[in-house]
């Protein structure tokens, strides 16, 4: 069962996104509709209409010339003879005498004035509007010539019906499919609220949906599931770390209670005291040694620092940072033999830099052999950047240890008896990492080579 | 000395005010920013030390305030805010040096004897001298009674910068800041080692020892009584 929408608000298909859309869309279709129905009523009606006049026009005027040759008698004869070929019935005459006697024709009434005239004919089963010409005739008489309009209302019956269901059935059709495709929309929204549901109650690792279409919603999708997988990584290192502190810091807090514990049991006399006291500031020491450590790796990996990098002289601090560490490889009489061209630049943290080399050079000094010999060598590409090595003949680090170590709080077996946090090659990664750099741990036969190819500057 | 004390967590408050007092230093406290900023405003103290997170107030707003206002007094901020980048924010603000909790009580009174007594800057002083030993800035060379030492690049800013602190005390951190551009505890003797070769290049036979060892607190040079 999917967890309920904690927002309350179920997924309604008339309120979704898509079934709106599609009603706007429908809306337009119609009033495109009933647009081009108006332009096509016009041109089909009007056309019919002139149509109907030009025969009306045509007929008066043959029968006018009619008139004038062969007089009222010979006109008469052919309205008698066009009506008897009237087999559709539409057409209507009138030829009327100057007294206003009627010599031919089937309308009755006369009109008053010659010139356009709609007429409404009814009587004998007949009912229906014409559209006549009224002439007057040269030596008296009137002429009326008609033609039924129920052809052309006909037509406009036609169009409007047709109009109705072509309306209809986009209507129709429009709201099916705005339906249909606001439900497929809403599923697959109702589908991913569901994933990220179960991802928001707790289960971390469910993934949403993705289809192999690659549509915008795959996308999107996809996108969601990049990110959660990015806060999950991210929740992963932040439970390792809470967890690894909470497991580092066991051991030297209990240290320090322990300690405590017997100088309150044993200890007399002000010297005891002192011993145990600065004892005690020791363990402190080192437990924040670990919280200074880890907040640095926190500051490398969160890559705020970026923002402030500049350009800074390598050489120097390389210089510096073996210079710091030759105290301690000459207690255990090593030989570090240093190559460092001056004047090597790169764009970084000068300060992050500095301690990661000191972390590496660290490593090298307490891990190396006694006696033994450290390399240090930078050296500047042709193709730009620099490369930095610093190799130890110690006894390395197998193959398959060497990702790991590079986690937080991860020592070998062989490196428990010697002092340190866990933490030195953990800080190398993170400020390689924020750097760009590509750091390698590989075998210097006997020994470990740490190599960080460093980008060049692009200031 | 006169010193003004920022801080807005009693216990800590307590025990800075408490420590400078021993040390024979006068002391106002205020506990947050808006009273430090009114307090030092009138520019009586020698130094100052600021928390970087106060109420009312935040420290980098205060120095900022001071400083804007034309007031010079040295200052130090003193925070858990120890991170890499706010010890540059801190310094861009205004303030004089930085110091991150947790700190020995040792270091932070080096510290501020330094900035009290810190000479104004002047580019004229161009040879140091304590004693019959003199550097020459300008040649970098060194002398003692007259006698040519030679000293690496290194020994030689060491010495320069302990000339330079004559009489006060110099802490290892702040030795590895200045003389090494450190900003953390490598964790080795090289403040030591270099100490103790620069005490063989300068001692002779028979004269006094310049540099001393100032027990759980760092070093100090100074001429003979």
């Amino acid at each position: 069962m999917p967890p309920t929408d904690p927002a309350g608000d179920r997924p309604r298909w008339w309120g979704s996104t898509a079934f709106r859309i599609t009603l706007l869309h429908l809306v337009l279709t119609l009033l495109g509709t009933l647009a081009l129905s108006g332009v096509a009523w016009w041109a089909t009606t009007g056309f019919a209409l002139r149509q109907l006049a030009q025969e009306v026009e045509r007929d008066s005027a043959v029968l006018v010339q009619a008139v004038r040759l062969g007089g009222p008698a010979s006109v008469a004869l052919s309205i008698e003879a066009r009506m008897a070929a009237d087999r559709s019935g539409t057409q209507y005459f009138l030829l009327a005498a100057p007294d206003g006697r009627r010599l031919a024709g089937n309308l009755a009434t006369t009109p008053q004035a010659p010139g356009w005239e709609r007429l409404q004919v009814s009587g004998a089963g007949v009912d229906t509007a014409l559209l006549a010409l009224g002439t007057a005739l040269p030596g008296g008489g009137f002429l009326v010539v008609g033609r039924d309009l129920a052809p052309v209302r006909q037509l406009e019956g036609f169009l409007l019906s047709a109009a109705g269901w072509v309306g209809g059935t986009a209507l129709l059709l429009g709201l099916g499919g705005g339906l249909l495709i606001g439900r497929g929309v809403t599923r697959r929204a109702s589908a991913m609220a569901a994933a990220l549901a179960r991802v928001e109650a707790g289960e971390i690792g469910h993934r949403l949906p993705v289809r192999h279409g690659g549509d915008e919603f795959d996308r999107l999708a996809r996108r969601i599931n990049t990110t959660l997988d990015r806060v999950q990584g991210l929740m992963q290192a932040l439970r390792q770390v809470t967890d690894d502190i909470a497991h580092d810091l066991r051991t030297p807090l209990s240290r320090l209670r322990q300690r405590l514990e017997s100088a309150l049991r044993t200890a007399e006399g002000d010297a005891a005291w002192r011993a145990t006291t600065e004892g005690a500031i020791h363990d402190a020491e080192q437990m924040l040694d670990v919280f200074a450590a880890l907040l640095r790796i926190a500051q490398a990996e969160s890559g705020a620092r970026r923002a402030a990098f500049v350009p800074f002289d390598l050489s120097a601090v390389v210089e510096a940072v073996t210079e710091v560490h030759a105290p301690s490889a000459e207690a255990r009489r090593q030989t570090l033999q240093v190559n460092v061209p001056p004047g090597l630049s790169i764009l970084g943290d000068r300060d992050l830099v500095t301690q990661m080399l000191s972390n590496i050079l660290d490593n090298a000094v307490k891990h190396g052999r006694s006696g033994g010999r450290i390399d240090v060598q930078l050296t500047a590409r042709p193709a730009g950047g620099v490369v930095l090595t610093v190799a130890d003949d110690g006894p390395g680090i197998p193959a398959e240890a060497r990702e790991a170590v590079l986690r937080r709080f991860h020592r070998l077996d062989a490196a428990r008896a010697t002092p340190g946090t866990g933490l030195g090659l953990a800080l190398v990664k993170a400020v390689a990492d924020l750097h760009g750099m590509a750091l390698t741990l590989g075998e210097a036969g006997p020994g470990l080579r740490v190599t960080l190819e460093m980008p060049a500057v692009t200031a | 000395m006169k010193i003004l004390v920022v801080e807005d967590d009693a216990e800590t408050a307590d025990y800075v005010a408490r420590g400078l007092t021993e040390a024979g230093h006068t002391v106002d406290r205020a506990a947050d920013g808006r009273e430090g900023l009114f307090l030092a405003s009138d520019g009586t103290y020698d130094v100052l030390v600021v928390d970087r997170m106060l109420p009312k107030l935040d420290g980098l707003g205060l120095v900022r305030a001071l400083r804007a206002a034309g007031v010079r007094t040295p200052a130090l901020f003193l925070t858990a805010r120890a991170g890499v980048g706010d010890r540059v924010e801190g310094l861009e603000a205004g303030a004089d040096d930085y110091l991150g909790k947790p700190f020995a009580f040792a270091e932070l009174l080096a510290r501020l004897n330094a900035l009290a007594r810190r000479p104004p800057m002047s580019a004229e002083v161009t040879v140091l001298r304590v004693a019959d030993l003199e550097m020459d800035l300008l040649k970098r060379s060194v002398t003692r009674a007259g006698q040519r030492i030679e000293l690496q690049p290194r020994e030689f800013r060491l010495l320069e910068y302990l000339m330079r602190r004559t009489g006060q005390v110099v802490t290892r951190t702040m030795l590895l800041e200045a003389v090494w551009d450190f900003h953390f505890d490598p964790k080795t003797s090289v403040v030591e080692t270099h100490i103790s070769r620069l005490r063989a290049k300068l001692d002779r036979e028979g004269a006094p020892p310049l540099i001393h060892t100032m027990r759980g607190a760092g070093y100090c040079l100074r001429a003979p009584d």
